[in-house]
């Protein structure tokens, strides 16, 4: 599913150590991925996803904040929606739930299948699975996730909806957005 | 006595100043071009801690190079380790996404490398906590590019990136494309 999704000024914030930086993504084409850039020590990401792995909690061209704070300090719990890089490419990311930690036992197979596997998630991995799980790929088609791959959690999602100025049109193809005050504090902990 | 206050307190704000523009540029340069580092352990016997536990060598690590995740076959580089994230091992990557390796050690005889990853090994194969323990690792955990060793003085060297000739690949992924058998 292809979206056109034009860049977003860039531009960063230095608050002592902490960095807030608003990205323009490319659209990808499965799963709530998104684009981000540098990670620093102490962060806070904003990030723009696209894709329709994590509906309904994150719809694409949501706009979502994470932090790092809990990753550093091995603070990740089941149920955090966290953004990870990619296994198979890191330079993209990828935004999951977290749904099992080292040790858990996992059932791998359908749960509505007769035969049921199940798999432990190995030490210093996780699995990750996206809420829309029929059109996710998650651990479930690449196995679990080493924990040094997550980049951060998320804690707020807010939603954004585009206006094309006709004012505003020029050979660069500006456009304005408009924020709509739509400010959705989801359950992103259990 | 005025005038000795004022300048201890004119001191004082120099050194605020100086202190929070010097501290986040150094830590910034330390996280993203590079840092320091002891190795620990005898798993990169001879190229690294050749005398085991008397003397440690200490490495120069290069996070600018690996910023955008390039690396070469036979570079010694840094990752997170992927059964531990609080700690950092040292290896040198053996093969690239798309490599065949043969395995010594692992439960498969012949692994092909995953997109995205790179085998890592030890050079004192046997007593090396690597690819053939845990498999391809992810591309996504790599730190830092080893380049050069500086301490001891007397062991103060570049680090080549030269593969060892006993582990030539199978087939390599430039192989493949050509149509080489």
């Amino acid at each position: 599913m292809e979206v056109q999704l034009d860049e977003l000024p860039e531009y960063f914030l230095w608050t002592k150590y902490l960095k807030v930086t608003t990205h323009g993504v490319d659209p990808v084409e499965c799963g709530a991925d998104v684009q981000a850039k540098e990670v620093s020590r102490v962060g806070l990401y904003m990030y723009q996803c696209s894709g329709p792995s994590m509906e309904p909690t994150i719809q694409n061209s949501d706009i979502v904040f994470a932090e790092n704070l809990s990753r550093h300090f091995y603070g990740i719990q089941r149920g955090d929606i966290v953004v990870a890089k990619s296994p198979s490419d890191p330079k993209s990311s990828i935004c999951k739930r977290v749904i099992g930690l080292e040790g858990d036992k996992i059932l791998t197979s359908s749960p509505a299948g007769f035969f049921k596997n199940h798999s432990y998630v190995p030490k210093g991995h996780v699995w990750l699975e996206g809420d829309n799980l029929q059109n996710s790929a998650d651990s479930r088609y690449y196995g679990p996730v080493p924990y040094g791959l997550i980049t951060g959690r998320i804690f707020l999602k807010m939603k954004l909806k585009s206006h094309n100025c006709k004012a505003f049109d020029t050979d660069e193809k500006l456009q304005t957005w408009a924020l709509i005050m739509d400010w959705s504090y989801g359950a992103f902990t259990n | 006595m005025a005038q000795s206050q004022g300048w201890v307190r004119r001191y004082f704000k120099a050194f605020c100043k100086g202190f929070f523009v010097a501290v986040p540029v150094a830590v910034t340069f330390l996280d993203q071009v590079a840092c320091v580092a002891r190795v620990e352990g005898t798993s990169m016997q001879p190229s690294l801690n050749p005398g085991g536990s008397q003397s440690s060598d200490v490495v120069l690590l290069n996070h600018w190079k690996v910023r955008n995740f390039e690396v070469q076959r036979g570079d010694i580089v840094s990752l997170v380790s992927p059964k531990n994230p609080e700690q950092k091992i040292i290896k040198r990557v053996i093969a690239l996404e798309g490599d065949i390796v043969k395995t010594i050690g692992h439960k498969n005889r012949y692994v092909r490398v995953p997109r995205g990853h790179i085998w890592v090994e030890g050079d004192h194969h046997g007593h090396s906590f690597d690819s053939n323990s845990f498999g391809p690792v992810s591309l996504g955990l790599l730190h830092a590019h080893a380049t050069h060793i500086l301490w001891p003085p007397e062991r103060w060297q570049k680090l080549e990136s030269v593969l060892p000739p006993e582990r030539l690949l199978v087939q390599s992924e430039e192989d493949c494309l050509q149509g080489s058998p």
